[in-house]
């Protein structure tokens, strides 16, 4: 089982940066954030700067269209031997809740199927023929959760082929919890900056198709654990983290001096980036190049785990780590946060998404080096 | 593909309205925690602690999720009064096993799947595979869904609105003696149907081993 | 005017504080942290709790700096500046 490689053969991912992964990656290196103040969606009738997509197709036609777009970009005819693995944490939250408004607060027109976690999934197998299908929900590690899943069933031969799809949108619920919580930042959040005030929620869509068969890029360890400390805020000194960066290391057979470069989730509030970087400074002592990508596209909640492993794919292609945008004053200067892009050899870099309730998932992607 | 669990431990509680014994007084003495325990919460941790749990990896399944939270929040955003944090915080799939990880200091890794009536289904897999390292894992579904306006929602006629069903695996190659045949219960919500059809199969056995197909 | 018994009993209800009485909230023990230890997620919703009874309204978590202190520093300033 442990012989087996696994490798990402098709990706395609779309959020309020970039249409494709590749606007996604320019919008990153150029510093051009998908975030906007929007009116409408906190009860206060503030604005909130969050990740909203505003392009011309509705949530689901993007949805359908990025796993259209995997497909065709893979071997694979059609789907029907594929597992499909969905990540989400608002699931058909948008819809119920709108419908629920234009129904004046009654629950009669709440279709179970349209509101649940599973909705996701559903959508999908209206248009594709999956062989079967789970959806993940935890919160933040969703998304991260159906990668380290589609990982273990891989080796364990039960499926060749496995499709992840990260999937947020943007709810009341989430604009307004976090609000509530107060951890949403008023303008572009700035992460791991001194003065960060907090983070802007966001939607997105990430989709991989995960496999045994070669390509240049090796999904080579993943790794989970628990905080086991407070609903809501990380464990102060990082242990959770650590762990699950460590486990991520033992499982790709890796020493931390091997990581050159970590896609943090830096979302921007006090809590999350200053109990991260304490897990990474003690943990990685060589200091490898760390930034967060979330002053881009904003915090994608449930889809970050696909989302930014497929930007940790664009690092390795393009060899450059992206600077960690907006931050003006390390809060901790010893953390090699990256202030501008930097082209330079990646072989191997880790990804992060850390939960509610204290779930953590970290992720290590390998360049693989046709020696041919 | 087939993987074969032994259960290990095995615990089910189900209620017309709410579940009166599930020991939270004794099982989550500080009361500043067990104040903000959902019902989910408290039925993962009273299932935990009749199954033999000793902070194993979690797989747990919900198909409604965190009702309550869920309605006070969509209250909140219709009638536009502030949101309550503890709702929102509470509001998560994985909340109720969170709260198990919190109150037993479990650090290991917790998944949470979800998927309506195919609930049972995605732990029992998801779980299977898990298992395959050796290790224990404790599988959980619940679900608990009473709330004010609930019989203008429940077109179905169930009448176990909280109902919850907990297994401790590890994977084993005995040959098995429980195979799913989708049976019905007619009071329960559908995502129970198949564990809680384990459940009662694995009652009636000595060394109860369940055939899991992937 | 409001008394101290009463706005126990509203943060009793409001912050789900279950087995507590009226008489086992000391006037002058701090709220917070120590006494009777409430956490960041309560301070929140006493926030929420004070606007709803109360019509009090605060900016931002500084200035309940003072005010959340104890049961005292709260019915002082409810009945200083209350609707």
């Amino acid at each position: 089982m442990q012989n087996r490689h696994i490798y990402i053969n098709s990706a395609s991912a779309c959020c309020s940066a970039g249409c494709t992964s590749e606007e996604i990656f320019r919008a990153i290196l150029n510093g051009i954030s998908g975030v906007q103040k929007h009116k409408g969606y906190l009860v206060n009738g503030e604005e909130s700067a969050i990740g909203k997509m505003t392009y011309a197709s509705s949530f689901d036609t993007l949805l359908l269209d990025n796993v259209q777009k995997v497909l065709m970009q893979s071997e694979l005819k059609t789907f029907e031997n594929t597992l499909l693995l969905v990540g989400t944490s608002v699931g058909g939250m948008t819809w119920a809740e709108k419908q629920f408004i234009k129904d004046e607060g009654s629950y009669e027109n709440i279709v179970l199927e349209k509101q649940s976690m599973q909705s996701i999934s559903l959508t999908l197998q209206q248009h594709f023929t999956f062989k079967d299908a789970i959806t993940f929900s935890t919160a933040c590690t969703s998304s991260s959760n159906a990668i380290v899943f589609a990982k273990e069933i891989l080796e364990a031969g039960a499926y060749s082929e496995v499709l992840v799809v990260g999937a947020d949108s943007i709810s009341y619920t989430t604009v307004n919890g976090f609000n509530a919580l107060g951890v949403l930042s008023k303008a572009c959040a700035t992460p791991f900056d001194l003065d960060r005030t907090g983070m802007n929620v966001a939607e997105g869509i990430g989709v991989l198709l995960l496999s045994t068969h070669p390509s240049d890029i090796e999904l080579l360890g993943v790794g989970c654990s628990s905080d086991a400390y407070n609903i809501t805020h990380p464990e102060p000194e990082g242990n959770g983290a650590k762990d699950a960066m460590s486990n991520a290391l033992k499982n790709a057979g890796l020493k931390a001096r091997d990581i050159d470069y970590i896609n943090a989730h830096g979302t921007g509030t006090i809590a999350n980036d200053s109990s991260e970087a304490q897990a990474i400074l003690a943990l990685f002592p060589h200091r490898p190049y760390v930034s967060s990508t979330k002053s881009i596209t904003g915090h994608t909640l449930g889809a970050c785990g696909a989302i930014e492993t497929i930007i940790s794919m664009h690092v390795l292609r393009q060899q450059i780590v992206p600077s960690n945008h907006n931050l003006k004053i390390k809060e901790i200067a010893s953390l090699n946060t990256t202030q501008t892009n930097i082209k330079t050899e990646v072989n191997r870099v880790l990804s992060n998404a850390f939960a509610f309730g204290g779930n953590n998932v970290s992720i290590v992607l390998q360049r693989v080096v046709d020696e041919n | 593909m087939k993987i074969n669990l032994k259960i290990l431990g095995l615990s089910y509680v189900s209620a017309k309205d709410k579940c009166d014994m599930l020991e939270e007084k004794v099982l989550v003495s500080n009361m500043m925690l067990r104040r903000r325990l959902t019902r989910g919460a408290k039925i993962a941790i009273f299932l935990a602690s009749k199954v033999g749990y000793k902070n194993e990896k979690i797989v747990f399944g919900t198909a409604y999720g965190e009702v309550q939270a869920t309605v006070n929040i969509a209250e909140s955003i219709y009638n536009q009064t502030a949101l309550s944090p503890t709702a929102f915080q509470n509001s998560v799939h994985n909340t109720p096993v969170s709260y198990l990880s919190i109150v037993s200091n479990n650090i290991a890794e917790i998944t949470t799947v979800s998927d309506l009536n195919d609930t049972s289904y995605s732990v029992l897999k998801t779980a299977a595979i898990k298992s395959l390292k050796g290790e224990n894992i404790l599988l959980l579904n619940i679900d608990a869904f009473g709330f004010k306006g609930l019989d203008r929602l429940n077109k179905c006629g169930l009448s176990q609105l909280e109902a919850g069903v907990g297994f401790l695996v590890q994977m084993t190659t005995q040959s098995a003696n429980i195979f799913i045949e989708n049976l019905h219960y007619k009071d329960t919500a559908p995502s129970l149907w198949q564990m809680l059809e384990v459940y009662e199969k694995a009652m009636q056995q000595k060394n109860p081993i369940l055939e899991v197909e992937i | 005017m409001i008394t101290a018994k009463s706005l126990k009993v509203k943060l009793i209800e409001g912050l789900a504080l279950e087995d507590l009485d009226v008489k086992d909230i000391d006037d002058n023990a701090p709220l917070f942290n120590e006494g009777l230890g409430l956490d960041s997620v309560d301070a929140i919703e006493l926030i929420v709790i004070l606007d709803n009874a109360y019509g009090l309204k605060f900016k931002n978590m500084d200035e309940t700096k003072d005010v959340f202190v104890s049961i005292q520093t709260l019915v002082d300033y409810i009945n200083k500046y209350a609707k």
